[in-house]
């Protein structure tokens, strides 16, 4: 059982928590604002707490307090679609929590599987996994093309499966934010202009290569004729 | 030798486009500019590498990145890096303006191919240039 004290939380950060648990309850969407906000205070806290911390085996005990057992099998829940909310949540228990029953926080464990499992973060870039440094609006384009994973992999082969299905997933539950995101991307590429600058070293790089290509032309055309032979 | 850095995020174009330059119309021109193609595996870069530790190892080895551009331009972001840390000799990144028009339309891959060319026929000439967009305005 999770020992909480929460006259100290603000109320912003105790509504967030709230709405956090109502949507776990009853399955209705979050305010997309409010979403967002979470998903950030709450990479936010994971990273202090990993910087403090290092990463602690207590994952499955908060869960287990918010949910009881689990009732269905390992792989099926770490499949489960709601997992990044469950990260949160975790993330945001964690940091109001003042102590757990046992006393002392486990030493950091080094299990490749769990520290790998990939979500989606936030690290300034926009939304991006965490195990990689790919972004949810490097995949869009072909996402919404509808591409295999296999024409997904063959963009960007160092993803995984396991990755792409991620970002399916992120992109399916927040839909209208990324594609508005891809517009004003659009929108931006739209605009761009090049400078006069660069517009200029350009035109002497062309200059450059019209000049190798008559030379090349010509060297051609005098090997056709016989020409090359030394004088 | 030019040697330019697949970003991971667009790797496989890269790649598919490094073939390209190795055939006629770009053949000659590529070998002229002694042109390579690395992976982060190849230059030892961790897929999570942030934008900061690509961009600095590009200018500390002499890579040029080539990656596409449809992130944010947060504190942590390629755009922010190169304002905080560029210098007036800092080798630029290229940037293509649609990864996407790169793998479905070869007149596309064709102007990509020539502008990267036309950029690095004075290597010298573009540092300090920032970022610079393929295919771009002629």
């Amino acid at each position: 059982m999770i020992a909480m004290d929460t006259s100290a939380v603000p109320l912003d950060v105790q509504r967030d928590f709230d709405a956090v648990v109502a949507r776990l309850k009853t399955g209705k969407p979050l305010d997309p604002a409010d979403e967002r906000r979470i998903h950030e205070r709450a990479e936010t806290i994971r990273q202090k707490l990993l910087q403090k911390h290092g990463l602690q085996n207590a994952g499955v005990p908060i869960i287990r307090a918010i949910q009881g057992e689990l009732p269905q099998p390992r792989s099926t829940f770490y499949n489960c679609v709601r997992w990044n909310e469950r990260i949160d949540i975790m993330a945001t228990i964690a940091s109001q929590v003042k102590s757990f029953d046992g006393g002392a926080a486990s030493p950091p464990i080094a299990n490749d599987s769990e520290r790998d499992a990939p979500i989606i973060i936030d690290e300034g870039r926009g939304p991006q996994l965490s195990t990689c440094r790919i972004t949810v609006q490097d995949v869009v384009p072909y996402l919404k093309e509808e591409c295999s994973n296999e024409d997904i992999l063959k963009v960007m082969p160092a993803l995984t499966t396991q990755e792409i299905q991620v970002v399916r997933r992120y992109v399916q539950e927040h839909y209208a934010d990324v594609m508005a995101q891809d517009k004003r991307i659009g929108e931006t590429n739209a605009k761009r202009t090049t400078s006069p600058e660069i517009l200029a070293i350009r035109k002497q790089g062309r200059e450059k290569l019209q000049a190798k290509k008559e030379c090349l032309a010509g060297k051609q055309a005098s090997e056709r004729n016989g020409d090359n032979s030394p004088r | 030798m030019i040697t330019l850095l697949a970003d991971i995020n667009i790797q496989g174009l890269i790649m598919a486009l490094a073939e390209r330059l190795k055939v006629e119309p770009f053949a000659g021109f590529s070998s002229d500019l002694k042109l390579r193609f690395m992976t982060f595996g190849e230059v030892s870069l961790h897929r999570k590498s942030r934008d900061a530790e690509v961009w600095q190892l590009c200018q500390d080895r002499g890579l040029f990145l080539i990656t596409n551009d449809r992130n944010h331009d947060g504190d942590d972001s390629l755009a922010a890096t190169i304002d905080k840390l560029g210098t007036e000799n800092s080798l630029p990144v290229f940037t293509i303006g649609s990864a996407d028009r790169l793998r479905t339309e070869r007149e596309y891959g064709m102007q990509v191919a020539w502008a990267l060319l036309e950029y690095l026929q004075d290597t010298e000439n573009i540092r300090g240039t920032g970022r610079l967009f393929l295919p771009g305005e002629e």
